[in-house]
């Protein structure tokens, strides 16, 4: 019974860990992968975009800018929407390329977008591209509420961390207390022959290490294959394209993770059992 | 060897145990205390073992002060201190060869020094033939030997005794009491602690009478007067 709520305890904490850990990984790669389009303007022309180009990515803060012809832009735009035949058949039926030339933009960090805005509202580059700030503010507006998720996740796991912590601290308590008061002849006996206090309370103590053991092994033979079943969908429904597998941060980490649960667990309970004999066992 | 000086107990429900009680047991002696139930005797009995503390006064054991004594040190005094209760408590799953070892393995003792006491001193209390017997195997009288047995393995200086004849019969009640003067001939100091009148007066041995937590007589070949 107190390995079971061990093993609960364990399972959820977690379980919460590793979406913790994964959701802060998410949140880094989409800071990392957000880009942005910006408009090339009419008048501009293709020797002046590819001119603001080079200057863009000699800035520190731009990863990479890379520049998109409007025949370009039309070739995408037809293969994103290949299987629309309405939209194939207006393009078709269009003169002219409704599209412009683009500047294709991959700042190195989201926040880093409002200085290269600066820098494009200059007098040198403000007659080149269009510098409307809809896109940013969208994409700071994912990071936020990315951000925001990732905080109440932590919340949530702090909250219920707690939560199993106490009911571990009492299940384990009251075994101990069970076990002192079924051996409370052995005890009294050896309390009289001169048994030093270590020697009364050590069984105790590694009673409370054999749980948190046992818990770790049940805890991960359940968790791996869990894990391994879900990842999948985890996985195509909102890490695709961010390189990120549950899964494989379980198995990356899997000795960490045991070993952080055995010691968090063995400390846990051996604090719990130094309670109970403290309350129980008067050595 | 155990001195108590000025030593009042009071327990938690504001009963007073003992009331100024002083007095001295040289090393070698047999002393008896003697009164009837309630009286004080088996608070003594447990200042001495440092089962509990003195709310007043103090009290040393062999030249150690005992009165503020760390939880850690219990052990090392008790070492010192054979105790026998009436109640025996033997471990039922154990032989008596293994209940008188058990003493020496608590304090960590080598199994080649174990192998080499217990014989010695199931000898010497007389079951030698029976220490593979468990106590539900012998008799009363037999498991009170094996207990004052256990209370030896250590080479107490005092052996305390707490109304070790209160589950006997007189004749194994009796031959109890010769085991412990033979002890207390080989030079341990024995304290008994006893309710029972017939034994006491057969002693004719120092007998220290306590009624409501006081000593009323202290007197060297003494009676059970009460």
């Amino acid at each position: 019974m107190t390995v079971t709520i061990l093993v609960l305890a364990l399972f959820s904490v977690s379980i919460i860990i590793s979406l913790n850990s994964v959701s802060s990984q998410l949140l880094t790669s989409v800071k990392q992968k957000v880009d942005i389009s910006i408009a090339v303007l009419p008048d501009a022309t293709e020797d002046e975009a590819k001119a603001l180009v080079t200057r863009l990515q000699s800035l520190s803060e731009v990863k990479n800018a890379t520049y998109v012809s409007p025949d370009e832009a039309l070739e995408e735009f037809r293969l994103a929407h290949q299987d629309d035949p309405n939209i194939q058949e207006t393009l078709d039926l269009l003169e002219d390329n409704p599209l412009p030339a683009r500047i294709q933009v991959t700042a190195k960090e989201i926040d880093s977008f409002d200085s290269i805005l600066s820098y494009l509202n200059q007098d040198e580059n403000k007659n080149i591209v269009s510098t409307d700030t809809s896109e940013v503010e969208q994409a700071q507006l994912v990071i936020q509420r990315l951000s925001s998720l990732s905080d109440q996740i932590q919340k949530v796991a702090l909250g219920v961390t707690v939560i199993f912590i106490a009911i571990s601290f009492l299940v384990v308590f009251n075994a101990i207390r069970i076990a002192i008061y079924t051996h409370r002849e052995e005890i009294g006996i050896m309390k009289l022959v001169g048994a030093s206090n270590w020697f009364i309370r050590t069984p105790f103590l590694m009673e409370g290490i054999l749980y948190a053991f046992f818990a770790t092994i049940i805890t991960t033979a359940i968790l791996a294959p869990v894990l391994s079943f879900l990842a999948p969908h985890l996985n195509d429904t909102f890490f695709l394209s961010y390189n990120i597998d549950i899964s494989q941060f379980f198995k990356a980490h899997l000795w960490a993770l045991i070993g952080y649960q055995f010691l968090g667990a063995a400390m846990l309970n051996m604090a719990s059992a130094s309670f109970a004999m403290s309350r129980y066992l008067k050595v | 060897m155990i001195e108590f000086k000025e030593v009042d107990k009071f327990y938690r429900n504001g009963v007073q145990a003992l009331k100024n009680v002083s007095l001295f047991i040289d090393a070698g002696e047999f002393v008896s205390i003697v009164g009837q139930s309630g009286t004080g005797k088996t608070t003594i009995a447990r200042l001495i073992i440092a089962e509990e503390k003195p709310s007043d006064g103090e009290i040393i054991i062999g030249g150690w002060n005992i009165t503020n004594i760390k939880r850690a040190d219990v052990p090392l005094l008790r070492r010192q201190i054979g105790v026998v209760f009436q109640d025996f408590k033997l471990l039922p799953k154990k032989t008596l060869a293994e209940n008188v070892a058990f003493a020496l393995e608590v304090a960590g003792e080598p199994r080649a020094i174990i192998k080499k006491i217990v014989p010695q001193v199931l000898k010497i209390v007389g079951l030698e033939n029976k220490q593979d017997r468990f106590p539900n195997e012998v008799s009363g009288g037999e498991q009170q030997r094996a207990v004052i047995a256990r209370s030896l393995v250590h080479r107490p200086k005092i052996l305390l005794a707490d109304e070790p004849t209160g589950n006997l019969d007189s004749i194994n009640a009796e031959e109890l009491m010769a085991l412990l003067k033979k002890i207390n001939d080989l030079g341990t100091t024995v304290v008994l602690v006893t309710h029972n009148r017939e034994i006491v007066n057969k002693l004719r041995r120092r007998v220290i009478a306590i009624q409501d937590g006081k000593i009323i007589s202290d007197q060297k070949t003494g009676k059970y007067i009460l």
